[in-house]
Parts: structure tokens; sequence; C-alpha cells
């Protein structure tokens, strides 16, 4: 750890000082444009390095608290002052767009940022009284900052820049972007609030286009309204990935071989964009993970490392879970829910209710229903009508994160995050749950969690390397953690052996022991019939059968809905 | 003259270069989830092929199959070479060598062709159509039938056949796609191929009535964009999504005038977008 | 000609940072790549071929000339950095062949000098400056069009102008001028990516339309051209500054309008000028053609304008590199070129109106135009 923090300063040392090693090109003016264009695609690298959102509206983002600042020092007021309302102005605007783009998925997000860009710029050349029109609006502001001084100053910005992204990309935020970055809907049922986090790291992100874009507007002196448009965004994110996609010196290693591989394939004439071309793609074809990847393992770990001894982990015992009074308090009660695709009606006036210390499962052919219940109660679907009460309060209408302290749900197929550890995986949801805790608190909670699902071997392993039964179990420890009163298991048994599957009985046996409700979904047969207490059949969404298990099992309309359809 | 009328007209053809452009883009994009940022380069290399080799004294018909070969086979190679053996990584890498390739091409352009602009002469000369105040040139007439024909087509073949049904299904889910024995390396050197001709013919119907440049690619990339965007990268609405921008920006243009073309359009593009995803609550990935 | 492109290479690559003493260099920015890389490219071969005939005829004065290139792509954040090196790597003279932006982000940086000359129509230095403009500006050009058309009594004119900065400077110019002279302007703009200019043109030749301008330059100012002949339109085009070359009319032979115009310098008609600048004209065209068997045309005239005054500099001011006495020289003394050049302490734009010919396309060259009837 210590050696990479030092190769790193190293690195930004040697960086820092390049314009004065006399290479061609590499001059302190370049030196403060790639400094100034580096602050600002550290901000985009947070945006789509570490959050995954793929936008092209960094260069209007660069461009907008100068134009704002243009516009007041026509109305009257001094630059500077024009200049820092236009900052405040703009990381108003950015957290006002961002609720809107950061609901928009993948290409959406991408369309949406690049025809954002193009209003901005559109905008700049549509009102040249105002904003200088397509000739440029001039500044005359820190013109006696001599070259040397500006590029100092640049290195400053970039050099607070970088710790800003360092604090922000940290501990529990790193590992809650990770998990949103790979995969949102699985944040969202560990607690995440999605839409909230994603939006703060897209204001985050667009705050360093601002004062990157603000420094450069004022060291160029003239801001044209292409600064705003398409070609800077595309090449922000070019350059990023180049450096190295959510690596912390990825964007400026970046941004510095675009700027010199522009000067120096300029000395070729007639050959300089064949030059730069070649040169571009041989670093992404042979260099996918960026330059920065080159001299890095793949690993991105946001949690403890392994400690040399192993440290003591709260014992289970300590955080009892929620004690069942005498095992007959209901903690899921659903009413009378439908859900109504078009005209399907996939869930047709369902009511159940779980109680404390049981298991309950749902059963049916494929296509009964079961899933989409299931994404009801998770809130990953959102009922058409009914109402789904759990411990009472109902979340029927309430977002995914919210019932997280409540309930934890595994998947049929495992989603965790692969490039975090174990160890980081169940921290997520606890993070979530207890946002009071201390880091280290935390991950002691986590290790209990581990060590009562017997899975404290795997802790500092990173989740990509394990085998799918593996996750299996690692997913359901992650949806005990916190012990909430709920469970909802999607197939827990599916692809486990043998071993593992006694395990998995052992593990539920104990999660009813200690009082919690647990819900399953599950096809093999015998499983349900050795561990389920109570169930209900569902067929083309609608109940035809609950009660005890041994009951339904027998009963002859399951028999043909259930087994009919199987065979 | 009737502004209303020119503005059609003028809608029209920019709108059938919009649909090609699209409709390739979607193909590409529906076989590989892959959004290619060398699409545009089709329709440069595709217009200054046609310059180039007419600037020789070839006849025109000549220049234009030519145009249209070398740019299928360009969005061939660009797909076979670059992209093929590098399925494997992350989406968002192949759409960054799609961006080198770009580069590349554009670099190439420049040392074939130089930085002044070319033309060749057109396909179909004559006077223009005069109807109800408008005037239409017979190449502008070829190219909003050739154009939005061959979209349409390329759309029919993609919803109504069994092969264009693979090709579809190779996108939505490739290793799905395998099981059922679709050679999705075959799709996708189908795919390519076809966006590589409609970008080519997008260049040799609209390049006699303005002129090309070796950058002329990252725009056309993007207006395809924009027009697949509206249409929600459906094959089936391509058409629709390019003659939509066609016809908006030919109004806007008339009645706004050209300045207030960018912001109006862009807000409307923004909309669209908010819209076609206001059922999907998280980042597409719904199957739970 | 080979020897010439490695000369280049080496002059330009920078190696050479301090120049030697019996050497004088010239910094040059031009986009030689990027949306406007036709404007940088054909001036910058203007100024090479000038460096390099000097050189071979011994120097200016004795002394060598290197061309210091950089390559601003049209963007004001390179031009600037353009600037900042070429002025600390100690060049006498800056010679900006950008943008209106670009150029605007330099100026600033010349305050203590170097004298910097530009082309550009669309800026006017203030005489307090160093910087010098070689064109006549483009309110010079709309007033020497206003008044070829009020001596054919015309009273109202169409004109389609880009959203970039010449359109925009264009349509400033156009909306002063025009309705001091009794003429009506009908106007229309173009976005700068479209392929058809039918709407703006249907829009602008109304009835009573008797002439229609084009302020576009670059690529699009073609589709200007071709639309005109898709619509039918039979009335004069006027064309503007940039696109008087062979390169744009090659690219529309096919589709000329009944009557091309253009509004260029003087020298783009040779038949117009004095004795004197006629014969340094045909000595620029046969030098330049035999060079690189390339056609002059009004980028290159402006590129050879701007090595002229370079020339005139380094030959006549003891040092170069003082910009108070380059400034002094050039308000006191006129350029003699293929248009003379005149600054003066009040302004320091070289060239008026009288500096522009309205010229006319016919037989394959641009001459005078006659009148509108």
């Amino acid at each position: 750890m210590t050696m990479r923090i030092i190769a790193s300063l190293a690195l930004g040392c040697l960086m820092a000082a390049s314009p004065y090693l006399g290479l061609p090109g590499l001059t302190v003016g370049l030196g403060t444009l790639t400094a100034l264009l580096a602050l600002s695609a550290v901000g985009l690298n947070l945006i789509f390095g570490v959050l995954g959102m793929l936008a092209f509206g960094q260069a209007a983002f660069m461009s907008l608290p100068g134009y704002m600042g243009g516009v007041l020092e026509k109305l009257g007021l001094p630059l500077p002052a024009g200049l820092l309302i236009g900052l405040v102005l703009t990381l108003a605007l950015a957290r006002a767009v961002a609720e809107i783009f950061v609901r928009l998925p993948g290409m959406y997000l991408a369309v949406g940022t690049l025809g954002f860009g193009f209003v901005v710029e559109g905008l700049a050349r549509a009102f040249p009284a105002w904003t200088g029109g397509a000739s440029g609006l001039v500044f005359s502001i820190g013109r006696e900052i001599g070259p040397h001084a500006w590029y100092l100053l640049s290195l400053a910005a970039l050099g607070l820049g970088l710790a800003a992204y360092a604090a922000i990309v940290r501990g529990a935020r790193a590992r809650r972007f990770a998990a949103i970055r790979h995969d949102e809907l699985s944040a969202a049922v560990m607690g995440v609030d999605v839409v909230r986090w994603k939006a703060r790291a897209f204001t985050m992100g667009s705050a360093f286009a601002a004062i990157g874009g603000t420094l450069l507007a004022c060291y160029v002196g003239v801001l044209v309204p292409e600064n705003a448009g398409v070609n800077r965004s595309l090449e922000q994110v070019g350059t990023i990935m180049l450096g190295g996609l959510g690596s912390l010196l990825g964007p400026v290693v970046g941004t510095l071989a675009v700027q010199w591989l522009f000067v120096v394939s300029g000395y070729a004439a007639a050959y300089e964009l064949l030059i730069y071309g070649v040169a571009f793609l041989a670093t992404v074809l042979y260099a996918p993970r960026g330059i920065v990847g080159l001299f890095k393992a793949p690993q991105t770990t946001h949690g403890p490392a392994q400690p040399a001894a192993t440290p003591s982990p709260v014992a289970p015992a300590s955080v009892p879970p929620a004690p069942a009074p005498e095992g007959s308090e209901v903690y899921l009660r659903v009413q009378a829910v439908s859900k109504f695709f078009g005209g399907v009606r996939a869930i047709d006036g369902v009511s159940f209710e779980v109680r404390a210390g049981e298991i309950f499962t749902m059963v049916g052919p494929n296509g009964a229903g079961k899933s989409t219940l299931f994404n009801l109660i998770s809130g990953i679907e959102t009922p058409t009508a009914g109402s789904i009460l759990i411990m009472g309060r109902d979340f029927a209408q309430a977002p995914i994160h919210e019932r997280a302290p409540l309930m934890g749900r595994s998947f049929q197929v495992a989603r965790l995050v692969p490039e975090l550890t174990v160890l980081e995986n169940v921290m997520v949801r606890l993070d979530q749950i207890f946002p009071a805790l201390s880091e280290a608190q935390i991950a002691a909670r986590a290790l209990a969690q581990l060590q009562a699902f017997d899975l404290q071997h795997l802790a500092y392993r990173q989740v990509r390397e394990l085998s799918a039964g593996q996750h299996k179990l690692i997913d359901l420890a992650r949806a005990a953690a916190g012990d909430p009163p709920l469970l909802l298991l999607d197939e827990p048994a599916v692809g486990l052996g043998e071993e593992e599957l006694e395990h998995l009985a052992r593990l539920l046996a104990r999660l009813r022991a200690q009082g919690s409700a647990i819900v399953i979904v599950e096809h093999n047969i015998n499983f349900v019939r050795r561990i389920a207490d109570r169930g209900v059949v569902l067929d083309s969404g609608r109940p035809i059968a609950s009660g005890d298990i041994a009951d339904i099992l027998a009963d002859k309309a399951v028999q043909d809905a259930y087994f009919g359809a199987l065979t | 003259m009737n502004p209303v009328t020119q503005a059609i007209y003028s809608g029209l053809m920019a709108g059938g270069v919009y649909a090609l452009l699209a409709i390739g883009l979607i193909v590409a994009f529906r076989t590989s989830r892959v959004l290619n940022l060398a699409h545009g380069e089709t329709f440069a290399v595709g217009g200054v092929t046609a310059g180039l080799v007419a600037g020789m004294g070839v006849s025109k018909f000549i220049a234009s199959i030519a145009a249209l070969v070398v740019a299928m086979l360009y969005a061939v190679a660009v797909d076979q070479i670059l992209m093929k053996p590098r399925r494997h990584l992350p989406i968002s890498s192949l759409i960054l060598i799609t961006l080198a390739a770009a580069f590349l091409t554009r670099g190439v352009l420049m040392v074939a062709a130089g930085v002044d602009p070319l033309s060749f002469p057109r396909l179909f000369v004559g006077p223009p159509i005069r109807f109800a105040g408008g005037a239409i040139p017979l190449q502008g007439v070829a190219l909003v039938a050739i154009g939005f024909t061959a979209a349409i087509c390329v759309s029919l073949f993609l919803v109504r056949t069994p092969l264009g049904r693979k090709l579809r299904a190779t996108a939505e889910n490739p290793d799905a796609a395998e099981l059922l024995g679709i050679d999705t390396d075959r799709m996708r050197l189908i795919a390519s191929a076809i966006a590589g001709l409609l970008g080519g013919l997008a260049a040799v119907l609209l390049v006699p009535l303005t002129s090309i440049d070796y950058q002329a690619g990252l725009g056309m990339t993007l207006r395809g964009i924009i027009a697949a965007a509206l249409a929600g990268m459906s094959p089936a609405l391509a058409v629709v999504g390019g003659l939509s921008l066609g016809l908006s920006e030919a109004f806007v243009t008339t009645y706004f005038g050209a300045l207030a073309q960018d912001p109006v359009i862009f807000a409307i593009l923004i909309g669209v977008a908010v819209w076609q995803t206001r059922k999907i609550r998280f980042g597409g990935s719904q199957r739970a | 000609m080979k020897y010439g492109m490695i000369a280049g290479l080496v002059l330009t690559a920078g190696l050479a940072t301090q120049a030697l003493a019996q050497n004088v260099t010239i910094g040059v920015i031009a986009p030689t790549t990027g949306p406007i890389a036709t404007v940088g490219t054909r001036q910058l071969q203007s100024l090479q071929y000038w460096a390099e005939t000097a050189n071979k005829a011994g120097g200016v004065k004795g002394k060598q000339v290197e061309i210091a290139h950089c390559n601003d792509e049209g963007s004001p954040e390179k031009a600037v950095n353009c600037a900042r090196d070429l002025i600390s790597r100690g060049v006498a003279l800056l010679i900006n062949c950008s943008v209106t932006g670009p150029i605007l982000a330099t100026m600033p940086l010349v305050v203590n000098g170097p004298v910097m000359l530009t082309p550009s129509p669309n800026v006017i230095p203030a005489a307090s400056t160093y910087v010098f403009q070689t064109s006549p500006s483009d309110r010079s050009q709309t007033q020497a069009l206003a008044d070829f058309l009020k001596s054919g009594g015309v009273k109202k004119i169409g004109m389609v102008a880009a959203t970039d900065s010449s359109g925009e400077i264009g349509v400033r110019s156009a909306q002063e001028v025009y309705p001091a002279a009794g003429i009506e302007l009908n106007l229309a703009r173009i976005d700068l990516r479209a392929t058809d200019a039918s709407i703006q043109l249907a829009k602008v030749a109304q009835a009573d339309v008797k002439v229609i301008y084009s302020s576009y330059s670059g690529a699009g100012a073609a589709s200007v051209v071709k639309s005109y002949n898709n619509l039918g339109l039979e009335l004069p085009l006027v064309i503007s500054y940039a696109n008087i070359s062979d390169a744009f009319t090659n690219l529309v032979k096919d589709e000329m309008p009944k009557r091309l115009l253009g509004t260029a310098l003087k020298s783009v008609a040779p038949a117009l000028l004095t004795a004197d600048e006629r014969a340094a004209y045909e000595a620029f065209e046969k030098g330049f053609k035999a060079w690189r068997g390339q056609q002059v045309d009004m980028l290159t005239l402006t590129g050879a304008m701007l090595a002229d005054t370079a020339h005139a500099i380094i030959a006549n001011v003891a040092d170069p590199k003082d910009p108070k006495a380059v400034k002094t020289f050039l308000e006191t003394t006129p350029i003699k070129s293929i248009q003379t050049l005149k600054f003066s302490p009040e302004d320091h734009v070289g060239l008026g109106k009288d500096g522009v010919a309205i010229v006319e396309f016919k037989n394959g060259v641009w001459v005078e135009a006659a009148g509108i009837k």
C-alpha cells in the first residue's frame, strides 16, 4: 500500500516536472492546459469511471461558469464576482439536471448529456450580445500572471482535485459506488439510495469540470461555443479511458498523453492525424485497461486489507435479532396485491402473512407469478393494487432501498460486486443499515456475519475468484447481514452441491430459530418439503391453495397445476 | 416560393440521410451492443472514395459503385479486424476502440484526400422538380426515394425475416443466441456489411448536393446517433427517427432561424430520452 | 521538394530552441487540421514558399528565415499555447492565420511584443497594440459590395450567413452598412452542419431581390451554390472573400449559377492592380506555381502579403525583435506587396475598401465584375 502511494507520488512529481525536462513540445503552456483539462477529467472519472455513467456533457459544465460570469459582467458585476456566482449557479444547475439525467439508463444518459452539450453550445452562439457569440467571449482576468505561475496554479488546482477525488472515493462511499456501477438493482436492494448517490456524484463530477473550465477560460482569455461542445466532451471520455478508467491518476496520464501526442504528431504535417490515430488505436488495443492499467493489477479494493493477525469479530450473539414473541408476530403481510402488465394480470389478488420464526414458500409452475410477487415485495416492481406491510408499515409504493433495514433479499444468480472482496460485499449492506457506525465497527460486524455463515475463510478473497456455489452462500450471508426480520430468498438451493445444500439447510434452520421470517422460492421440491413450514401455491397469478406445506404439496389441484406442468 | 413546401423538401432530403445512418447504426448496435462511433466514417470513406475516383476521370457510376464497395469493406474490416478478437472486453472499451478507429480513419483520409473538400457529379441530372411552391433537384428526389426505401427495407428485414430476427437475437442475449445455434460472428459480419453499405449509399446520394472532406465522419456519426436515439434504438422506428430529425431541423430553421436549431432540437431530444425511459427504474437491468 | 519537407520538419520540430544570431525566426500559428484546415494550410504554404526562396537567395539582409509553425486546430486554448511557446522561443514576429476566437485569445499575449500580423478580416486591432491586420476588414468588404450594388441601382439584397464567426461578423457589418447605403437587407442564417441551403435561399430570394450574397466560408459554401442551382435561381450570386479559390470553383464547376461574383482582394483580378503591384503579383504567381505546382488563390495571396510584410520588417528594421521599432516602421512606411499595405498610427488595418474588388468568375478566371442591371 505504502509502496503504491510512493510510486504514485513519484509518478505525479515526474509528470509535474515534465515541462522542465526539455522534451520536445512539452512546454509549460501544454502543462497548464493538461492540468486544467485533467482536473475536469478527474470529475468525469468520478461520473463515468467510478459510477459507470457514460456522460457526454462534461465540456458544457466546463464552459457554463465562464459564460455566466461574462453575462453577469455585462450586467455590471465585477468579473471575479461574476465567475464565482457563475460557479455556484453551474453547480445548482448540475444538481438540477442530475435529477433528470441519473434516471436515464445507459445509452440514454449518453444521448441526454450529449444533447445538453449541444443546447449550451447553441445558446452561447445564439445570443452574441451576451455571450460573445461564435467569435468568442473575451475575459480580461489573470493577464498579469506569467506562464510559470499559471502552471503552478493549475498544478495546485489539479493536486487539490486529486485529493478531493481520493477523499470522495474511499471507504463506504467507494464500496457503495462500486455496487452501483456494477449493478444498480442489487445496490438498491442492499439499501443504497441509487438515484440520490448518482445525482450527488454527477454534481460533484460536474464541479471538477466547472472549476477546471473556469480556470481554463481565465488562462486562455477567450471562451468560444465549441468549448462547450461534443468534441471536447468526447475527448474527455476518450482520455480517461486511455489513461485508465476509475483509477486516480488515469485521467491525468490520459490527458497528458493525448495533449502531448497531439503536439508531437503535429511535426508530421499532413501525416499528423494518421500518426495520432495509429498511436491512439494502439494504446486502446494493447492497453484495454488504460495506460495506468499496464502498471497495476486490476484490483480496486475499498475496504480493510487482511490483517496480519485475524481480528476478533464481534460475537454473533452481541447483535441478536428482534426477538420473536412466541413466534406469532406477523412480519410480512401481503394484502390483495395485484400487478398488471398492460392487459396481462401477472398477479391477481394475492394475500398471505408470514410470521416470525417461520419459513414460507411460494410454489407454482414457471410463469405462475412467483418472481413477480418476489419483485413486488422487494420493491423492484410496484403493485397495481394492494398493500405490502413489513413490520406493520406499508412499503407497496416505497422505493427499493427503504426496505433494506427490515428486509434482506438474495438472488437466483447471486448479484455480488465481483471486484470487491467478500467482506466488502457484506460491508456494503451494513454501511447502509448502520450509517453511524465506524469503518472498523462495520468491518467487525461483517466478519462476524461471515463467521456465523462459516464463510470467514473467504473474507478477504475477491468475489470474482470464487465459485457459483460460494457466491450463493455469500449472497445469503449478505442478505441476512444486519439481521433483518424478513428474508426473501430466490432459489437459494439452485446450483449448490450436496455439501453446500446441507450447509444451507443448517443456516436456514438457525435463522428461523433466531426468529427471522423467511420467504423462499425454490424449485427443489424435496428441499422445500424439508425446510418450509407453510406456503402458497400460485397459478397464473392467483393463489390456488395455501397453508401447511405438507397439505398444500399433497393437494390434488396443486399436483395437477404444478407437477403436471413440470412433466 | 412557399417556405413550408421548401422546408418539407429540405427536411425530407436530410431525413433520408439520417434514416440511412440511423438504421446502419442500429443494426450494428443490435448485434453487438456497441455504439459504433466510427459509423459516420463509412459515409466519409464512401464519399471521399467517390470524389477521388471521379476526380480521376472515371464515370460517376463506377465512382459510386466503388464508394459503396469501399464503404462496405471498411465497415466489415473494422468489425472483423478490430472488434471480433476483442468481444470479451467491456462494452465501454469496445466503444473506445470504435472511437480510435474513427480517429485513424480521419488520419488516413487526410493523407489520401488532403484538407480541401471534394465532391462528384450527380447521378441524376436534370432540371429541378417544381411542385406546390417549392423546388427539389432530381438527385434530391432520388435521395429521398432510395434513402427511405433502403432504410425501410432493412428495417423490414430486421423485424420480419428469420435472418433479421436472428440478427436481433444476437444482441438481446449473445449466449442464448449461440445456444440456439445462431452463428453470432456471422450475424455481426452481416450487420457491419449492411451498416457500411448504407453509410456509403448515404454518401453517394448526398455528397453531389454538397461536399465532403476528411473530417466529415464524426458529424455524420452524431446525426446518426441522434436519429437512432429518437427512434429508441428500434429498427422498426429508425425511419421515423431520421425523418422526424430532418423535418424538425428544417421547420425550426424556417420559423425560428438557424441559431435556434441546436437548442430546440436537442431540448426535444432530451425530452424524448426522458419520455422513452419513463418506465425503466434502474439502468436497464430489470431482470431479477 | 523532398528537401523542403525535411527542412520543414526539422525547423518546426522545435529542436532549435535558440535561434542562431544570423537567423530570424517567424512564429506562425496556422490551423492545419480541424474545421478550418484549408485556411491555415494555404497561408502557411505561402509563408514557407517565401522563406525557402528568400533563404536560397542568401536570406533577408543576410539572415536566414526560419518558419516555426504551430498548429492550433482553430481552438483558442491551443492558439494561446502556440503563442506562449513561440514567444518564449524568441520569435521576432508572430503571424496568426487562425480564426477570430484564437486570434482574440492571442492578442493580449503580445502587449509587450513581439509584433503580431494577422490576415483575418474579422479582427480590427486597436492602433495602440502591436497587432497589425493585413486584409481589408469585413466592414470594408461589405462597403465595397454596397458601393457596387448602389451603382447598379440595387435596392434590396438577400444574404445567407453561416452561424460561425465569419457569418456573425458578416451579419454585423451588413446591418451597419446596407441601411446606411439605402439598401434593404433580407437575411437568413444557416447552420454550420447544414447540407442544404434551399430553405434560406427560398426565404431571402423574394421578388424584388436583385442579388444574393453568401457569407459562408469553407466546405458549406458549396452547399449554398448547389442549392442555388437546385432552386433554379437566376439572380447573380456573390460569394464571400474566403471562397475565392480554385478549390472552391472546382467543387461547384458543374453547378455554376448564371453569374458567380465574389468580394475579393483586388489582386485576384490582377488587371486592376498598378504596374508595380502587378509585377509583384506575377513574380509571386510564377514562383509559387513552380514551387509545388499549386494554383495561386485568395488565401495564398493573403499569405504572400503576410510574407512581404515580414520581409519588409526584417529588411528595414535594424532589430526585428524590437516591437517598438517594428511598430513605428509599419505605421510610417507603406509595404510594397501584391497590393500596397498602408498602416498608420491611427489604423492597424493595412487595406481599406479600395483594396477590395468585386470580381466575377468568367471562363475559368476571376475578372472585374460588370455592373448589375
